[in-house]
């Protein structure tokens, strides 16, 4: 285990611990970004260039930035009152342990994981490109197809309903001064 | 750099794009020529868009089908799917048209039809995908389009709330499937169903397969809403616009039970043990008593709703246990329950076809506001008397050869504490199917009051659900013939 | 003589590097650039800074700063050391920990976006193999340091002003990312050293350069537009307008922490017209063959001072966009413009080469600008501007 993975491995379970247990909301997404960020280091650890600087670029460029969007234009921002836990979280813990230990020991005991040493590939750029358009093509369409719905989606959610649209529209528009 | 036929794939992939392009199509007919109209035309408009794009789709897929491979399982096109693929589409096909019915006025249809296209091509790559990439991509295509449509009606709290607990649990769901999918690319070192069978065996028993065959299922068991991975569905079926919840119940469970049983069979058949050998492997364990268990909550639940959406919904999940019957049989139920999946969905969008009439002239769909339902729309009722006794595996009908032929795998495949339970739970559901018809036919009810006459499409897509079921339950070998075809030539 | 002049410093840097122990020269070779990026980027700033205020003076009919040193040009240096002694002001309600991380978190991107630059021939940082990437990666962190800003400062001001930056940064991010991806296509390469040496290769006389071509002169503009947006610059300044937010989301810093967010601007500005210099201009590359003579770095530095003249200039004479005419312009013209400019690439890719190419793309471009103005504007042709409340 190597320096590089410690810290990494640090900052991305601190920066989700701190996401769980922050009192503010804002300070969880910022930590959150940070936990991010330190997975996109861990990319770039195992030489995974695109797949790290695309993490940057869409976690904490996008959600990121979303999430706090999200919580300011909510007003979510004051709930620091409500208490963090709430009764059930000793379960919660016991459960997550619980599963966190299923998990390790199957790790641990598997045998299709030890003693191969896979060789870190290094994939250039232009690789995962002619990938994406030849034998993934599909699957980079289906991506498309998803985000057209999540778009319309978001839309759809976000506009306001058509009664509150009549509404509005009583209201003489400020932007007819060209 | 390797050359690669995209026409090929255009080929394959040609009913999916036409149904995408359908759906673009009902935005731009809805946003030039519905707008400024009454909601009413709009609803028209785009639907009637949307409707012919399904029935070309289903035209086109029945008669002149492709069949081919693309890149390794990436998309599969052969007799079968294009079977599921027609069946999907049509049952799409009678959403759209059930969404006609002023139900729940929708207040941007345009939308609403392009999201149902979405969601119906989103179910198509996920029946025809064999790598398992692409099976979680199609399955997150379609839940995110039925998250969408779920929560579409935003004036309504129970339409919100219906939106939010699926969402919730379906992308927990999803994050634990993709956990599971990405240890079995670990051990397997592959994502394409039959070098995954070849990996699990070579793995043996290893533990980390086994987690990761776990959370595969719970992932799988959500989308079917199988118990204990249920508790969205009530809240989703009642909660939902109607023709959301329709192609929830119908189209998602279609696709998702098929394409279930293909990584099932496929893909874990060389896992552990076979299926039926001595030692039963984890899943089968898993999947027997998650079908156990869903049959035995889903009727006894069902017995004591008040709402016929929420007696559909757990009806819904004591169907799905049946079906897990048919997985849990292996290659011999794969036929079977390919029938069940497609005359259950059939039969669930009619119901909810009525439900839908019911909810929009009384508000509500409590038992008590079918009462009298005869009196007024004899023939739709008698339509709901045919889906119901479907639903309940009444003999003639579609739903009895459904069950009769998975009970009979089950039976063959050597489950018979499962059988059992399956008939006996069988018998209790045929109380609360009564019950609804009971209020149909001899309900009493000082309510005198006129109700509008069903919209002539409504009205014409419950005759042909009901005609569908009745022809499929007479001559079942309409479509097991093909579903056997099929079967055969794909190599099961 | 020109080729030594040319590659001066990169053999200093191999000489220097040449006294270090075996093990250690690959840190000490990364230290020496680091260090050469900061001293000229930041000396850089300490010019612009300057120019900018002389400029802007000459356009507004006023001397500028002319008191420190000859014509002024010292003024840099007094206003360091103005910075350094100021007082450094903390609000009482703000949030400490989040208020001190935000300019260290602008800061430390936008200097790391430099490292991709090749800023003359061998002379780059690091040679990613998804350079263009990375730029955009670490660029995107910009946003969040902007947010962190405004939020913890707790002012109304600077929240207002952080999310007008970050709704302008997104909603240009689009446009700016999608016009360099024409260049991606067709070069072929993320690589911004590749970029530079595919366009640094002359045909008649003149550089390959990609804004020679329909699709490169559109996407350049394109380009420079939404930089000028991402870089908060006039006439995008709307999340820092001072007569409606005072000074933005930077409202409530002082001293020192005020002049890292200057520097964070101005850095992040050379940084992006350094990449526009990179993916249209041919980088290091003089324009015709009988000048490639001068060495590569003055190129880029004389490219990059060019550009900012422009941004100087732009400044100067174009008053502030309103928020709505900021989101309509960028969602309704620059987003299909920058898609229209994508299907003109692959046509210049799939066309064979020739005026007939030239001809189909131009003619695509304009049309496609023609189309979309008229669109935008809601006018059908020129006329005259009628203005309610100065008529």
């Amino acid at each position: 285990m190597s320096v590089t993975l410690c810290i990494l491995a640090i900052l991305i379970l601190g920066g989700a611990g701190a996401a769980m247990a922050l009192p503010r909301l804002i300070h969880c997404a910022l930590a959150l970004a940070l936990s991010m960020a330190g997975l996109a280091g861990l990319y770039l650890q195992m030489n995974a260039q695109f797949v790290g600087f695309a993490q940057a670029l869409v976690y904490i460029g996008a959600v990121a930035i979303l999430i706090v969007f999200a919580i300011l234009l909510t007003g979510g921002e004051g709930t620091a009152e409500v208490g963090r836990f709430y009764g059930s979280w000793r379960m919660g813990v016991g459960i997550a342990l619980g599963v966190l230990g299923v998990l390790g020991l199957a790790v641990l005991s598997s045998r299709a994981l030890a003693g191969q040493a896979v060789p870190v590939p290094e994939a250039q750029v232009r690789e995962i490109g002619d990938l994406l358009m030849t034998d993934y093509v599909l699957a980079l369409e289906v991506i498309g197809l998803l985000l057209t719905a999540a778009l319309l989606g978001a839309v759809i959610l976000a506009m306001p309903s058509a009664s509150a649209r009549t509404g509005s529209a009583t209201h003489p528009a400020k932007d007819q001064d060209a | 750099m390797s050359s690669i036929d995209y026409l090929r794939l255009l080929q394959l992939a040609a009913p999916e794009t036409f149904l995408t392009l359908t759906g673009l199509m009902v935005l731009a007919v809805d946003l030039i020529v519905g707008r400024g109209s009454a909601p009413g035309t709009r609803i028209i408009l785009s639907g009637s868009v949307a409707a012919t794009g399904c029935l070309l789709a289903a035209g086109g897929l029945f008669l002149l089908p492709v069949y081919g491979t693309f890149a390794a399982g990436m998309l599969v096109a052969d007799p079968l799917t294009v079977l599921i693929k027609v069946s999907l589409v049509i049952l799409t096909l009678f959403t759209v048209l059930l969404a006609f019915s002023d139900a729940a006025p929708l207040a941007d249809p345009g939308e609403y039809f392009a999201l149902l296209l979405f969601a119906c091509v989103g179910m198509m790559f996920l029946t025809s995908a064999e790598d398992l990439l692409m099976v979680f991509l199609a399955l997150e295509f379609t839940s995110l389009s039925l998250y969408i449509l779920a929560a579409f009606n935003k004036q309504s709290p129970h339409s919100t709330e219906a939106g939010i607990k699926y969402f919730l649990f379906g992308s927990i769901s999803a994050a634990f499937m993709l956990f599971g999918l990405s240890l079995v690319y670990g051990v397997t070192g592959s994502v394409q169903l039959p070098e995954v069978a070849a990996g699990l065996a070579r793995a043996g028993n290893d533990p980390l397969a086994l987690v990761a065959l776990v959370m595969i299922a719970m992932g799988f068991g959500f989308k079917v809403a199988a118990v204990p991975f249920h508790l969205w569905a009530p809240d989703v079926y009642q909660g939902a616009p109607i023709p959301s919840a329709a192609l929830i119940a119908s189209g998602s469970k279609v696709a998702s039970f098929f394409v279930f049983a293909k990584v099932v069979v496929i893909g874990f058949g060389g896992a552990p043990a076979a299926v039926g050998s001595g030692a039963a492997p984890v899943w089968v364990i898993l999947l027997g008593i998650m079908a156990a268990v869903s049959m035995i909550l889903g009727n006894l639940a069902a017995l004591v709703q008040v709402s016929v959406r929420r007696l559909l919904a757990f009806s819904a999940i004591a169907h799905a246990g049946y079906m897990l019957l048919g997985i849990l049989a292996g290659t011999e139920g794969f036929g079977p329950l390919v029938y069940y999946v497609i005359t259950y969905g059939l039969a669930t969008v009619g119901a909810f076809g009525v439900v839908s009439i019911v909810q929009a002239r009384t508000g509500s769909d409590r038992l008590c506001d079918f009462a009298g339902f005869h009196r007024r729309f004899p023939v739709l009722a008698f339509c709901m008397l045919i889906f119901m006794l479907s639903l309940a595996g009444i003999p003639p009908l579609a739903g009895f050869f459904g069950k009769f032929y998975v009970f009979a795998a089950a039976v063959k495949a050597g489950s018979l504490a499962l059988f059992i339970l399956a008939l006996a739970t069988s018998t209790v559901s045929l109380f609360y199917y009564l019950q609804v018809l009971k209020q149909i036919y001899v309900g009493e009810t000082a309510d005198a009051s006129h109700w509008e006459p069903v919209p002539i499409t409504v009205s014409v897509a419950l005759l042909a659900m009901a005609f569908g079921v009745t022809l499929l339950g007479c001559f079942p070998d309409l479509l097991l013939n093909r579903i056997t075809i099929a079967l055969r030539i794909t190599g099961f | 003589m020109a080729e030594t002049l040319d590659q001066i410093f990169v053999a200093l840097k191999t000489w220097l590097v040449s006294f270090a122990p075996g093990q250690w020269q690959p840190l000490v070779s990364a230290v020496i650039s680091v260090a050469a990026i900061i001293g000229t980027f930041a000396s850089l700033f300490a010019l612009t800074t300057v120019l900018e205020r002389k400029g802007l003076g000459r356009i507004q009919n006023r001397y500028g700063p002319n008191r420190v040193g000859p014509y002024g040009i010292l003024q840099p240096l007094a206003d360091g050391v103005k910075a350094l002694t100021k007082e450094d002001v903390v609000p009482r309600k703000a949030d400490r920990v989040v208020h001190f991380l935000a300019p260290l978190v602008l800061v430390v991107p936008v200097f790391l976006a430099l490292a991709v630059l090749p800023v003359g021939r061998n002379m780059v940082a690091v040679d990613l193999d998804a350079g263009l990437l990375f730029f955009f990666a670490v660029g995107a962190v910009t946003e969040l340091s902007v947010f962190m800003a405004g939020w913890s400062s707790r002012n109304k001001y600077s929240l207002l002003g952080a999310m007008r930056a970050i709704a302008q940064m997104i909603s240009y991010e689009v446009p700016l990312i999608l016009s360099s991806v024409t260049v991606v296509m067709l070069a072929g390469t993320l690589s911004t050293v590749e970029i530079v040496e595919q366009q640094a290769v002359y045909t008649h006389g003149l550089a390959d350069w990609n804004v020679f071509t329909p699709w490169g002169s559109a996407g350049f503009i394109l380009f420079m537009i939404a930089a000028a947006a991402e870089s908060n610059r006039s006439p995008f300044d709307l999340p820092e307008g001072e007569s409606e937010l005072i000074a933005g989301y930077y409202i409530e810093y002082s001293g020192f922490k005020f002049a890292l967010f200057f520097l964070g601007e101005y850095i992040g500005m050379f940084a992006i017209s350094g990449l526009g210099i990179t993916l249209f201009l041919g980088g290091w590359s003089a324009p015709f063959a009988f000048l490639s003579g001068i060495p590569s770095y003055l190129w880029f530095f004389a490219k990059l001072m060019g550009l900012i003249a422009v941004f100087i200039w732009v400044r100067g004479t174009l008053p502030r966009l309103r928020m709505d005419q900021l989101m309509n312009f960028a969602w309704k013209f620059m987003l299909p413009m920058a898609l229209v400019n994508l299907v003109v690439a692959g046509l210049w890719r799939f066309l064979p080469g020739g005026v007939t190419r030239w001809v189909i793309c131009s003619a695509v471009v304009v049309g496609a600008y023609l189309a979309l103005g008229r669109a935008v504007s809601g006018r059908a042709g020129p006329a005259r501007r009628s203005y309610r409340f100065a008529d």
